[in-house]
């Protein structure tokens, strides 16, 4: 079972109010090209590329988008529009869940491996990512935009050092800044806490 | 690199050529099929490969075809991983008026419970390399020890928004599918049921390893940069030198643009190329659903003595390439790719465990 230590963090849920004029800020421009569900996965990418003090996502690190309801309200309006011939071209690229990854790949100046996927257990992506990464760690979010919204990502990095004890543990726990590692294994999370001697950051 | 792979347990297919692999290699021995117009405006006429199964209700047809694949692929283990690959999803059933699902969640789900899985269930969605993605995988959980076994079933069944979308890119030829032609003007939509199931039993056919880039440049096409990394990593992870390589299932799709790429990607890593094939003239762009069908469509032609003619099309001088026009004189290692929208650049090695299937 491989230990991963939690490199950055995003788990602020629901993100601010004005998240779309936060990354707008960010990027100095409005993202082109791209619907509001993949503008809120960028937003969360992005937030926590910084928590973990890396400007760009190493080519050899697994991108992993995790979804329930992907980009629905685009799709919906992409349907209505198709009923009578075809969708504006830009319509039917931001109905599609897979268009999330080139998005994130221009902006996260990232060539690498990437999926987009739905599972009932955000623990279970986890789970996947976790088995496909390699030595550069993952970036894994949980994208939705029903409501107020959820983009809450983990950059994951292989831990080199002793292992920490880990106790058995919920996806929800991992917003919670005192987890430091987790390791993930048939279905199951286990998670380590920082202690006030191992506490660093 | 990875665990010496997992092997090809079973597979079934339904697609354009028939409802099932025996009849699908009938088809194509007796010269396939052509696709059938799909009318979405007075003046937008496209061209699409359909499963011969005229049932009008999406639902049934569809529960009744996902069945019979996963019937013929010979599934032992249902509490094992499913991933269902898939573009356009249930969206022919949105069409005809089924109401949204609470989420796209909710569908994989459905899907599970006509088979009776009670394995976990995921839907992978990265466009056209969906199902090679979710080979990918099942194969990695597979070599990690977190399954025996799993099954990708990739499924694109009709419907009219994918076939607008494509067509609203410029993406469609309006006549047939041209794969590396000189007159080549774009893509062929077709359905396809494709039951891809793994294991780590020993087969005939193995899966080596494999690789997926994405690349945010184009993302409705592909590049040959990307063409040449993902090839070079499928090939370290598989354990295997570009030399070993006999022949490449390619993409080929009939693209002016992305045939080009990925010609140009395959040439900065092989020298001499091997040989070369590609299905889409025969079954159509599967999207989500490719990377399984053309997978059990080509090792079913193999295991068959089959080989899948290359289309009668004029070759553009441009590309300097040829399809094969028979078996290759060694046949052991296979790289199978997908490329194209989203950025997705995947591909497979398989090994002939037979050795030479010539």
């Amino acid at each position: 079972m491989r230990i991963w230590r939690i490199a950055g963090r995003y788990f602020e849920d629901p993100p601010p109010a004005d998240w779309r004029q936060r990354l707008a800020s960010r990027l100095g421009e409005r993202p082109r090209r791209v619907g509001a569900w993949v503008e809120l996965a960028l937003y969360g990418a992005l937030k926590c590329l910084d928590s973990a003090g890396e400007t760009r996502l190493p080519d050899e690190a697994l991108l992993s988008v995790s979804t329930l309801h992907g980009p629905d309200i685009a799709l919906r309006a992409a349907l209505a529009e198709a009923r009578s011939g075809l969708p504006l071209p830009i319509g039917f690229l931001t109905s599609q869940p897979g268009q999330v990854l080139p998005a994130l790949a221009r902006y996260l100046d990232w060539h690498g491996e990437g999926r987009c996927l739905s599972c009932r257990a955000p623990a279970l992506a986890l789970q996947l990512a976790c088995v496909e990464a390699g030595p550069a760690g993952l970036l894994a979010g949980w994208v939705d935009e029903d409501g107020p919204g959820r983009s809450l990502w983990l950059r994951l990095l292989p831990e080199p050092g002793p292992a920490p004890t880990l106790v058995s543990g919920v996806f929800d726990a991992l917003a919670d800044p005192v987890v430091t590692h987790l390791a993930s294994s048939s279905a199951q999370l286990h998670l380590a806490r920082s202690t006030p001697e191992t506490a660093h950051d | 690199m990875s665990f010496a792979g997992s092997y090809l347990q079973g597979r079934g297919l339904a697609c354009a050529l028939g409802l099932d692999l025996p009849r699908a290699l009938a088809c194509l021995a007796a010269g396939g099929v052509r696709p059938a117009p799909m009318q979405l405006a007075p003046d937008a006429c496209f061209p699409v490969f359909t499963i011969p199964d005229a049932d009008p209700d999406w639902h049934a047809r569809a529960r009744r075809l996902v069945g019979a694949a996963v019937a013929e692929c010979g599934v032992v283990d249902r509490a094992a991983p499913l991933l269902l690959a898939s573009s356009s999803l249930n969206v022919g059933a949105l069409e005809q008026g089924s109401p949204f699902l609470p989420d796209c969640q909710r569908f994989a789900e459905d899907v599970a419970e006509w088979l009776d899985w009670r394995g976990p269930v995921f839907w992978v969605s990265t466009a056209c390399t969906s199902s090679l993605v979710a080979l990918l995988s099942a194969h990695r959980l597979i070599g990690a020890g977190e399954a025996d076994s799993a099954l990708v079933l990739g499924l694109e069944l009709t419907n009219r928004f994918s076939c607008a979308g494509f067509g609203a890119l410029q993406l469609l030829d309006p006549v047939a599918p041209r794969p590396l032609a000189a007159d080549r003007s774009g893509l062929v939509l077709g359905e396809a049921v494709a039951a891809v199931y793994l294991g780590r039993g020993a087969a005939r056919w193995r899966l080596r390893g494999g690789a997926n880039r994405v690349d945010g440049s184009n993302p409705a096409g592909a590049s040959r940069q990307t063409v040449e990394r993902m090839v070079r990593a499928a090939l370290y992870d598989s354990g295997i030198a570009a030399a070993d390589v006999d022949l490449i299932k390619l993409q080929a799709a009939g693209s002016p643009h992305n045939d080009a790429e990925e010609i140009a990607g395959i040439k900065t890593v092989f020298s001499p190329l091997p040989a070369l094939s590609t299905l889409k003239a025969s079954i159509g762009h599967t999207l989500g659903a490719a990377g399984a069908a053309e997978l059990a469509l080509l090792t079913a032609c193999i295991d068959a003595g089959l080989w899948p003619a290359p289309p009668a099309c004029l070759p553009d001088p441009d590309l300097e390439v040829a399809l094969a026009p028979r078996f290759p004189p060694r046949l052991r290692f296979i790289l199978a790719q997908i490329l194209g929208f989203g950025g997705g650049h995947a591909a497979l090695v398989l090994e002939d465990c037979n050795g030479s299937s010539t």
